[in-house]
């Protein structure tokens, strides 16, 4: 997970984790754990990832927290070092 | 790690947000509430008991994927030692909390699904099996507290699912798209699954050619949007609720037996976590595998553990009035510990018996009969056990004041002198309170109707009962011909 141009966390899942988390952030436009509409005010698919835009001002700490509940939700869990297959873009 | 730390569960726990509702209120956060917290405590205690050297028998096994250890929770049974194990855990955890544990269904679920995906790849080609292996050792690596859903909503009973007025009474498929499907509808009677981190849905009952929307097992990440859970109320929700003390409860960490009705709402499932979807042929034997281990466990084990308790409080009243000694009061005892260990016997017996389904697979599952037969008998039991309870307990167990009353300044003295007996009065309403919770509260529909109501197993007894061959064995000795 990308925040400000720098990886910030990287997460484990099952293969399609990262197709259930688009979903949510395309179709369903909410993010997994946060039920309140809104949230997100922007979210579209890039260069094999998802740039995800999210309403209100956050520091990079406050974006990877709420990254962090949402990933939990979708059954991603955090995972030391690899080689991604998928990005998510916050800002 | 294979095996996670009460306090790690709990620490994911504290990230989990589903979107719970309770008693009329969204729940924020399932650790302050005090209903979903109570549930959230119970299995915390899974965890802790594997974390226990002493039960590390009953409550650790391994994986057949990876040859870690793992929470039996998450075993595939391949032999009678593990489907023995299965059936001590269900009585252990029981014990224990003297609740659910959440993780038993899913347990369940998980072994039908073992021997169902790998027939359905065997005859039909399909890639069921390989995906459910990848998504419990997943599960396993993690340690995921996984719970289950089986009973849909169903509707007017008269009708077959698709014809229903309101097909979410099943739940069923939307959508099939290239990384996965969209279902809706709503499972009722569900246990624990607000505080799981993923929950395996298998299709309610056989399905018929026609109904292959229905026919969907998949495991859901219980965050998932679309995905709600509503809580049951009743008096003992409220009485959490409202209490300013709650070990004055009658089971003060643990509480009753906490289920949702789980409504999916367009719900993504990607194809990695769906292991039926359309089969209809195999909905019936994915159901009755799941039915043959839950009646094993949940009837003839888990059942047994919470009769322990009661039959340990009803002494204990019987001891605090000092009628312990009294013939009619034993004998109610002796028959309380026969109908129980009779189903415990039949648990034991449905293990022992228990052989490889389908051959080849390395799944075992218990015997059918005996497992119907244990939680046949558990469903009337238990009524007799809790009847028997409340004849010992007296009228205290519905009668008495609140434990508090007796340090209030005004009341307490008399409320003690009224309620000391062989001995102190806080005693008596502390067993009286926990019996109440027993015999008068969830748990006897709870178990009648848990693992299937006794119809079904009249029915499943009737299949399988050789009727002809013991006519014919009367008849020889009777020396009656044909």
């Amino acid at each position: 997970m990308k925040i400000d141009n720098k990886v910030r966390g990287t997460y484990e899942g099952l293969g399609g984790t990262f197709a259930s988390f688009v979903y949510c952030c395309l179709d369903k436009k909410v993010l997994p754990g946060f039920h309140e509409a809104g949230l997100i005010a922007e979210a579209e698919l890039k260069d094999g990832g998802v740039l995800l835009t999210l309403s209100g001002k956050h520091n990079a700490i406050k974006l990877m927290e709420v990254m962090d509940i949402a990933l939990l939700n979708i059954g991603a869990l955090p995972k030391a070092g690899g080689k991604a297959e998928w990005f998510i873009e916050v800002k | 790690m294979a095996l996670k730390t009460a306090q790690e569960y709990l620490d994911t726990v504290k990230k989990l947000s589903p979107r719970v509702y309770c008693g009329g209120k969204w729940v924020k956060n399932l650790l302050t509430n005090k209903v979903t917290r109570s549930m959230v405590t119970a299995n915390a205690q899974m965890y802790a008991l594997a974390e226990d050297p002493q039960h590390k028998n009953v409550m650790v096994a391994t994986s057949h994927l990876t040859g870690e250890p793992i929470n039996r929770n998450l075993n595939v049974a391949r032999s009678i030692h593990d489907l023995d194990m299965r059936q001590e855990m269900a009585l252990l955890t029981s014990q224990t909390v003297g609740t659910c544990n959440y993780r038993c269904v899913g347990c369940d679920a998980l072994n039908s699904l073992a021997a169902t995906t790998w027939e359905m790849d065997r005859d039909l080609g399909t890639k069921y099996n390989e995906r459910f292996n990848k998504w419990l050792a997943f599960a396993q690596a993690n340690d995921l507290a996984v719970s289950g859903a089986i009973t849909d909503a169903k509707g007017d009973r008269k009708k077959r699912p698709s014809q229903q007025d309101e097909p979410d009474t099943y739940v069923h498929l939307v959508e099939k798209r290239e990384d996965g499907i969209v279902v809706r509808g709503i499972k009722v009677s569900q246990s624990g699954a607000i505080g799981s981190h993923e929950t395996l849905v298998l299709p309610g009952g056989a399905l018929r050619e026609g109904e292959e929307a229905f026919a969907l097992a998949f495991a859901v990440q219980n965050g998932s949007p679309g995905l709600t859970y509503i809580c049951q109320y009743n008096a003992y929700s409220a009485e959490r609720e409202l209490c300013d003390e709650e070990a004055e409860l009658g089971n003060p960490l643990y509480g009753q037996r906490e289920t949702s009705t789980m409504v999916f709402e367009n719900v993504f499932i990607p194809w990695e976590r769906v292991f039926l979807c359309g089969e209809t042929k195999y909905c019936g034997r994915m159901v009755t595998r799941f039915a043959k281990a839950h009646r094993m466990n949940c009837g003839g084990a888990c059942k047994v553990g919470f009769a322990d308790l009661i039959i340990g409080a009803t002494l204990l009243a019987a001891e605090y009035i000092g009628v312990d000694k009294v013939s009619h009061i034993q004998e109610k005892i002796i028959d309380m510990v026969r109908l129980s260990e009779t189903s415990h016997a039949c648990a034991i017996a449905a293990a022992m018996r228990g052989r490889e389904e389908p051959k080849g697979s390395g799944v075992f599952l218990p015997d059918d009969l005996f497992g119907n037969a244990a939680k046949l008998n558990i469903a009337d039991g238990f009524w007799e056990i809790i009847k028997n309870a409340g004849d010992i307990g007296g009228g205290l167990v519905v009668t008495a004041p609140r434990l508090k009353d007796l340090e209030n300044p005004e009341v307490g003295p008399m409320l003690k002198k009224a309620f000391s007996a062989a001995a102190p009065a806080d005693k008596r309403l502390r067993v009286a309170k926990f019996i109440q919770h027993w015999s008068a509260g969830l748990h006897g529909p709870g178990t009648w109707h848990g693992a299937g109501a006794p119809q079904t197993q009249r029915f499943m007894i009737s299949v399988l009962t050789d009727f002809e061959s013991k006519k014919k064995m009367a008849k020889k000795i009777m020396g009656l011909k044909d």
